[in-house]
């Protein structure tokens, strides 16, 4: 640069020095020397400030417009400024400047960009988060009434539990009873198995005498039927003996007065005849009568033997029912020794369950409570979900606008 | 003919009286066999000490009923002596009362004659032998 005014003032020189050689030479008033070379020197003059002036200002002036440029947000344009001097330096620091707000544009501008996708993408998912939260909390106040109904429900299984507890309880006490039921039965029953065999070998005795007298009735009838025999054969004779006797005095009264006499002896036999057939006759109705009465006898000491028959059998079959009930006590007492126990260690069970129902209940009330702290956490934080749904679209506004600022810099394309 | 004698039969619903002069005797009942087409109120035949005596059922002829176990036949007397009455009821030799007499009193000639006219009235006709 100072060779270049170096060159340029030994150029203005040789111009002063050619002005000052040519116009003596050319004119030769001296005035109009005076005024030809006075105003060549002014006009020189003029020139070489000129010049000397637009050298100065063409790259100020361009470093000027570049900054219009920019400053209008277009950092395409670049300063080309050669030379060392303060104007070029001043070109470079400004065409780095320009450089580096390039880059920070551009590095906004990608921040900006990540910032609305981030905004986006965090306001979609405050959205779903939202809509998770609105279902969590729909579930939590389902746990929450599932909880209750859960703890009403253990309520009323624990009550349940304690009233079949009081019948497990009845149980046992019916099953203690049965077993002393059970063992006195077994024990009357042995006395009455004894009893039922003695009148058992009382009938047999009772038979066996009623068998003899059987034989005795029988005996009894026998002797009557040969009583009737006989009394028919006086009855026969009886009645043959009347027979003769009218025969007789049929014939005293066909013999007349002679007769008489024979008539009187016929009439006597005839009534001793009628008497004794009368008698006759009152024996056989008493021999009738012995027989009837035998017949009675017989016919009730047969049905006496079928009694006793029927009876020694339904005294057989009472003994076996009687060892079948001294059996079937016996295996009651055993069962009712087992149900006795198997409802002790069922009531102690059940005590466990309702215990372990009682603790349930309190966990359930527990649920119940944490679930209705946990909806209230989730409407506080479905709240936060809204404010951060609404930040997150505040957020992305915001980086709308910064990227629609952003785009009033216009960038060159860089080499990627 | 007896002057004052008659016996009393007892049947079941009426006694009767038969004159014991019209009675040859009284003897007990023995087999009486039946006769095949005899007339009605034959009760059939029976031997008496070696004769035969045609039996007359009584109580079939008097539309009566037997009255009691004992029963005999009574003989009657000439001309029927071969003839005997079956009598199924108490007989009795009694005087003949007025009050007997009161009784329903039986013919045993007008009876027998009966009889025999219904026998004769229907001849016997063998089914051998004749055309």
């Amino acid at each position: 640069m100072q060779k270049k005014l170096a060159a340029w003032f030994l150029l203005v020189a040789l111009l002063y020095a050619l002005v000052g050689i040519a116009v003596p030479r050319l004119q030769p008033d001296p005035f109009w020397q005076v005024i030809l070379i006075g105003s060549s020197y002014v006009v020189i003059g003029l020139g070489v400030s000129w010049l000397v002036s637009y050298l100065l200002t063409r790259r100020l002036t361009e470093l000027a417009r570049a900054a219009s440029v920019i400053s209008r947000g277009d950092l395409t344009r670049a300063v080309h400024i050669k030379g060392d001097d303060e104007t070029a330096q001043l070109a470079r620091s400004f065409s780095m400047m320009s450089e580096s707000l390039q880059n920070i544009v551009l590095e906004v501008s990608n921040v900006a960009e990540q910032i609305n996708g981030s905004a986006q993408s965090l306001s979609s998912t405050a959205t779903e988060l939202n809509h998770t939260t609105d279902e969590i909390a729909e579930t939590t106040r389902q746990i929450a009434d599932g909880a209750e109904q859960q703890a009403r429900q253990v309520a009323g299984t624990s009550s349940t539990t304690r009233e079949l507890a009081g019948s497990i309880e009845l149980v046992s006490e019916s099953a203690r009873s049965v077993l002393r039921s059970a063992t006195e039965v077994s024990s009357r029953t042995s006395g009455g198995v004894a009893d039922v065999r003695r009148a058992e070998e009382g009938i047999r005795r009772l038979e066996m005498s009623t068998e003899a007298a059987g034989m005795q009735v029988a005996g009894f009838r026998s002797k009557a039927n040969e009583i009737a025999s006989i009394v028919n054969f006086i009855s026969s004779i009886a009645h043959q003996t009347h027979l003769l006797a009218i025969n007789a005095a049929i014939e005293a009264a066909r013999a007349g007065e002679e007769g008489k006499g024979f008539a009187v002896v016929a009439d006597e036999v005839s009534r001793l005849a009628d008497n004794a057939s009368g008698f006759a006759d009152k024996i056989s109705s008493l021999s009738d009568e012995i027989i009837a009465g035998s017949e009675l006898v017989a016919g009730g000491i047969r049905e006496r033997m079928v009694i006793s028959k029927e009876l020694r059998a339904v005294i057989q079959s009472t003994t076996q029912s009687l060892e079948q009930i001294q059996q079937s006590s016996r295996d009651t007492a055993e069962r009712a020794e087992e149900i006795s126990g198997l409802t002790e260690s069922q009531l102690g069970a059940a005590s466990r369950v309702v215990a372990s129902l009682e603790q349930i209940s309190g966990i359930a009330h527990l649920n119940a409570k944490g679930t209705e702290e946990a909806s209230d956490a989730t409407a506080q934080q479905n709240e936060s979900m809204r404010r951060m749904a609404g930040s997150a679209h505040t957020l992305a506004q915001t980086s709308d606008q910064l990227r629609d600022l952003i785009e009033i810099f216009k960038l060159r394309p860089r080499a990627r | 003919m007896s002057g004052g004698r008659a016996l009393l039969i007892g049947l079941e619903r009426n006694r009767y009286r038969i004159d014991a002069g019209a009675i040859d005797g009284l003897v007990p009942t023995a087999s009486i066999v039946p006769v095949p087409r005899a007339p009605r109120g034959v009760l059939g035949l029976t031997e008496w000490r070696g004769r035969l005596l045609t039996v007359i059922d009584l109580p079939l002829i008097l539309d009566e009923r037997p009255n009691g176990d004992a029963a005999c036949l009574v003989r009657l007397a000439s001309p029927h002596a071969s003839t005997a009455l079956f009598v199924p009821g108490p007989v009795r030799l009694v005087d003949d009362t007025a009050d007997v007499r009161q009784l329903e009193t039986i013919d045993p000639v007008r009876l027998v004659e009966a009889i025999e006219l219904r026998l004769r009235s229907r001849p016997f006709r063998g089914n051998r032998g004749v055309a």
